[in-house]
């Protein structure tokens, strides 16, 4: 077991492109680490990095104290799980499983011993003798995990596992791969596209857009901290609503509606005009009361919407109301390009949602006031899109 | 017929008697036409084998009257014969051996690795199917003569492999490609090197195609004529069958029966062969209209 | 080996966690990327390349340039030492005026051979791609031509053409007295004969190849037109012939070259005769070379024959992709 060390990481495809621009990332030993980022952000290409598919054009890699930079995947002892499961289709389960050890010279009882714990770890028991062309795709999934499994290496990488299987098995599987992962504790470096995962699964996430990391952390700091507007974008489902908003007597202006900031909030924004204000969906509520403020440092702010979009989601509801102020774009175009939302709506106009309860039902069109904590209230600056919060308070007041 | 050019499995719902009567009647003119074209070389060897001399020399007709089996005799005891069989087949073999030597490992770095000098390669490649075997037979002729090469089959198994190699190449670079990088990706990372690769993972996967080409070369080295007629002319002790018919056509009698015999003993073969490689052959056609 | 010497590497910035956009990237820097290990893996690929390319090298590069070399000499076989003359040998092609005439019935012979065979080719493809009873043993009988050797082709052809043979014998059962052509002895016929056996031998292979072409269209393509309406006819017209263009064109370049080279069927079935009328440039250059064992003005001939075909071949290619860009 090793940590990975990446320093000064560059990769610029032969046609020019540079897919990572610049990357440095230290995983510590055991950590569960989990990419994330819009498509084409690079995800695929640092995990091939650092399984020596793909040799880095700048910069070094190390696992443990070892420079592997020049060495070839083989040399670098990680496991891979690919995103196609990559299972040798002349091969049967067993000889899927035992491939790895065969090459690196383990005794024959030792390769049958451990390929026989992982299969019965797994269920794949009864499908040693098959073909991967005879198995399921979430018994192709597990036999995937499997292989990268029985060859105890220092580091796992794992390019979207669980990506192809249905919703329920995603589940299962998760779980295994935490359960297996607090048994083992090897450092694991795993790609995904869902959240849930990325939240559930990581001790830290590692968040990406355009080749460079935007921002390492621990789920939850990363979900209530976020370093940029990016990120708060991008964590949390729904996303982050985020909107230009107009710094005006201490307090802000999003369209109709004036924002009032706390004092640390004042001083953090400074002497700027403008400010990328972000809510959650879920700070709002219909009730002031709901809004779990009330340790006396602020009060609730009331704000009249209406209720353009009603969705009823069973135990909540979204709604979605219009506001007169300019959308905040982070990230590539595929990024935005997810809901058809965003490319309906007109760039001086946002939408936000609300996540509410369904104490009571919003119906369309309905007017309503929703309610929201001041001390929730991300700021972000609007050139470069660096929370606010993350500057020294202290600065101007 | 032109307005029934429509795919087969595009019509795989409908069965095969649904199409208007004048389609039909076209459709069914086509395979009569092209089934004669095909089989009349064949018809002819069968006709002629069978007819008994007398049978020969009189007026031409298909059916023989008699069915007449002394030619095969002849042919069968004539020890020159097996000679020649012996020699189509030491040539098809080496052509073989040396076209999937040379050409396996030069379809797989051309298959999955992008180097400088790969366009050229591929272009030098392309250039050498402008090229026939008549234009070179001089030079190699010299050449031969210095190497000692001449009348030997080694030479015509040299030259006959060069010329199946290119298409050989293409072929397996087909086949190389459609099989998945993730899957040797993975054995990279079990720990094989590129040997390893081609061996465990490559090869074994592309047995079909690797068949394939196989008994391609295997085809084209059995119906070896231009450098066997050229180089072995003076060494009849290393002829093949194509020369050995084609040597017993310029003699004053002509056994056409015992010819045709040996004919149709030099194709039936290989005609098995192909039948079976068709199918493969059929997805490396594909591939090349697809653009690939 | 561990860890090979990457100590340059230590001026890498400071390992930390966050951003680092807009590094600035150290000039020499992409080089220090360039490792050994890949130019290793460069040069391995080369070694897999040596067989082939050794075999290439020998059989082709070696004798072609051989052949530009005796091309600029005087050499009457193969003891001839041969002495350098210049262009003489392509001052004698030119001025010679059989050489004129073979060039013209080269062309006589290829043009007719690639035209008649692509339009047949593209109906056995249609033929072939249809469903009907008996299609795996019709696809298996029409291809057979494509495997047996030119020679035996050559051969067979040759005996069922002779004047009192099966070809005459079958066209007297449809016509009124056609019998007692002798094909292969005079002019007019002889290439009626030849050109009708090579547009055997080469249009299972392309029809093959074009019913490839054809069953790789995407099938709701077919069902998109005739939902528009359009007739089976258009949908041939304006589906399948652009989309098997390529292949057309593959296999059109492809037997224009076989044909231009092409030998065995004239040497075995005329053998150029009578008097050079039949021969084409590639059995002329035979009868140059081994038989009347003038192998400097074969070698001219050879290198002619390459260039002209390079030269058609490009301008081929050159004039579609220009077309095919301007459509
Ligand atoms: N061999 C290559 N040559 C050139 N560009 C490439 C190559 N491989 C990947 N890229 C580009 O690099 C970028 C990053 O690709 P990568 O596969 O790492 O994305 P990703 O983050 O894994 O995306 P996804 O979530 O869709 O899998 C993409 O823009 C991609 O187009
Ligand atoms: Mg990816």
């Amino acid at each position: 077991m090793a940590s990975v060390t990446l320093s000064g990481i560059r990769k610029v495809f032969p046609n020019g492109f540079a897919a990572i621009r610049g990357l440095d990332l230290e995983i510590g030993d055991g950590e569960f680490i989990v990419l994330v980022g819009p498509s084409g952000c690079g995800k695929s290409t640092l995990l091939r990095l650092i399984a020596g598919l793909e040799t880095v054009t700048d910069g070094a890699v190390l696992i443990g104290e070892r420079d592997v930079t020049d060495l070839s995947p083989s040399e670098r002892d990680i496991a891979m799980v690919f995103q196609s499961y990559a299972l040798y289709p002349h091969m049967d389960v067993q000889e899927n499983l035992a491939f790895g050890l065969r090459r690196r010279r383990t005794p024959r009882e030792v390769i049958g011993e451990r390929v026989g714990g992982i299969a019965g770890a797994l269920g794949l028991g009864e499908l040693m003798a098959r073909r991967p062309g005879m198995l399921s795709g979430g018994q192709r999934q597990r036999v995937a995990i499997g292989r990268a499994m029985v060859r105890q290496p220092v580091v796992y990488l794992m390019d979207e596992p669980l990506s192809n299987l249905d919703a329920k098995l995603r589940v299962s599987m998760r779980a295994e791969l935490a359960r297996l992962h607090d048994r083992l504790g090897v450092t694991t470096v795993y790609v995904t596209h869902d959240q849930t995962e990325a939240m559930t699964l990581g001790d830290r996430v590692c968040v990406m857009l355009d080749g460079e990391i935007q921002q390492v952390d621990a789920p939850g700091r990363l979900y209530r901290e976020p370093a940029n507007a990016f990120v708060a974008g991008f964590i949390g489902s729904p996303a982050m609503n985020l909107a230009i908003a107009e710094v005006a007597d201490g307090d802000l202006r999003l369209g109709d509606h004036r924002l009032p900031l706390t004092e640390a909030q004042r001083a953090r924004v400074g002497a700027r005009s403008q400010v990328i204000a972000g809510l959650r969906p879920a700070d709002f509520a219909l009730r002031a009361a709901d809004v779990a403020a009330d340790d006396g440092t602020s009060t609730a702010v009331r704000l009249p919407v209406e209720a353009e979009v009603v969705e009823h989601l069973g135990a909540e509801q979204l709604i979605v109301f219009p506001v007169d102020a300019p959308r905040y774009h982070a990230g590539p175009v595929a990024a935005r390009t997810e809901d058809e939302e965003t490319l309906l709506a007109e760039p001086a106009r946002s939408r936000f949602t609300a996540r509410l309860d369904v104490r009571r039902e919003v119906r369309h069109g309905e007017r309503v006031e929703l309610f929201y904590d001041p001390a929730r209230l991300y700021l972000f600056d609007a050139g470069d899109g660096r929370s606010l919060a993350r500057e020294p308070a202290e600065a101007a007041g | 017929m032109a307005a029934a050019a429509r795919p087969v499995r595009a019509r795989s719902r409908r069965s095969p008697g649904d199409r208007p009567f004048g389609l039909s009647l076209l459709l069914w003119g086509g395979i009569v036409f092209f089934t004669i074209l095909s089989a009349f070389p064949y018809l002819v060897m069968l006709s002629t084998a069978l007819k008994s001399p007398q049978e020969l020399a009189g007026p031409a007709h298909w059916i023989p009257d008699t069915i007449d089996l002394s030619g095969l005799q002849r042919t069968l005891a004539d020890p020159s014969i097996w000679g020649y069989f012996r020699n189509s087949f030491t040539i098809a073999i080496g052509n073989t051996i040396l076209v999937m030597v040379a050409g396996v490992p030069a379809a797989y770095v051309l298959a999955r690795h992008e180097f400088r000098g790969r366009r050229l390669f591929l272009d030098l490649v392309l250039i050498t199917q402008m090229f026939s075997p008549v234009v070179l037979l001089i030079p190699l002729f010299r050449l031969y003569k210095e190497t000692g090469l001449l009348g030997s089959m080694e030479g015509v198994i040299i030259a006959g492999s060069a010329f199946t190699l290119p298409f050989s190449i293409w072929l397996l670079t087909g086949f190389f490609r459609s099989i998945p990088v993730e899957i040797e990706e993975a054995a990279r990372i079990d720990g094989y090197g590129r040997l390893g690769i081609l061996f465990r993972m490559i090869l074994p996967l592309s047995v079909p195609g690797l068949v394939a080409t196989a008994m391609y070369a295997f085809i084209i080295g059995w119906n070896e004529f231009i450098f066997a007629v050229t180089f072995l002319i003076a060494s009849p002790e290393n002829q093949p069958v194509s020369v050995g018919v084609f040597a017993s056509i310029g003699k004053w009698d002509i056994d056409w029966q015992r010819l045709m015999f040996m004919a149709l003993l030099g194709t039936v073969p290989v005609l098995a062969l192909f039948a079976t490689i068709q199918r493969q052959l059929d997805r490396g056609f594909a591939t090349i209209s697809s653009g690939r | 080996m561990t860890a090979p010497g990457r100590t340059a590497q230590a001026s890498a910035p400071a390992v930390g966690v966050g951003r680092s956009s807009d590094r600035p990237t150290v000039p020499g820097s992409v080089t220090l990327g360039r490792s050994p290990r890949r130019r290793r893996r460069i040069e391995t690929a080369y070694l897999y390349l040596l067989p082939a390319a050794l075999l290439l090298g020998f059989v082709f590069l070696y004798p072609t340039l051989q052949s530009i070399w005796l091309a600029f000499q005087k050499n009457k076989g193969i003891n001839d030492p041969g002495t350098f003359n210049g262009v003489d040998n392509f001052v004698k092609l030119w001025n010679d005026p059989l050489f004129w005439k073979i060039t013209g019935q080269t062309f006589l012979w290829t043009i007719g051979v690639v035209g008649i065979t692509t339009v047949l080719a593209y109906l056995l493809a249609i033929v072939l791609v249809q469903r009907f009873r008996g299609r795996a043993i019709f696809r298996t009988i029409v291809i057979l031509p494509a495997a047996t050797s030119l020679a035996f082709s050559a051969v067979v052809w040759g005996f069922a053409f002779q004047p009192e043979n099966l070809v005459n014998h079958t066209l007297a059962g449809f016509g009124p007295a056609k019998g007692g052509i002798a094909w292969l002895a005079n002019v007019p016929q002889a290439w009626v004969a030849l050109i009708f056996v090579g547009v055997c031998v080469s249009v299972p292979l392309t029809g093959v190849m074009l019913a490839a072409a054809m069953r790789s269209v995407p099938r709701d393509l077919y069902e998109a037109a005739s939902i528009d309406g359009a007739s089976r006819v258009a949908q041939t017209v304006r589906i399948t012939l652009p989309l098997t263009r390529t292949m057309l064109l593959i296999t059109t370049l492809a037997n224009f070259v076989v044909c231009f080279n092409s030998f065995p069927i004239i040497f075995v079935m005329t053998g150029g005769g009578p008097v050079n009328r039949t021969d084409i440039l590639a059995t002329w250059l035979y009868q140059k070379g081994f038989q009347l064992l003038d192998f400097g003005m074969a070698s001219t001939l050879a290198v002619v024959v390459l260039c002209a075909l390079l030269a058609l071949s490009l301008a081929y290619v050159h004039l579609l992709i220009h077309r095919t860009k301007v459509g």
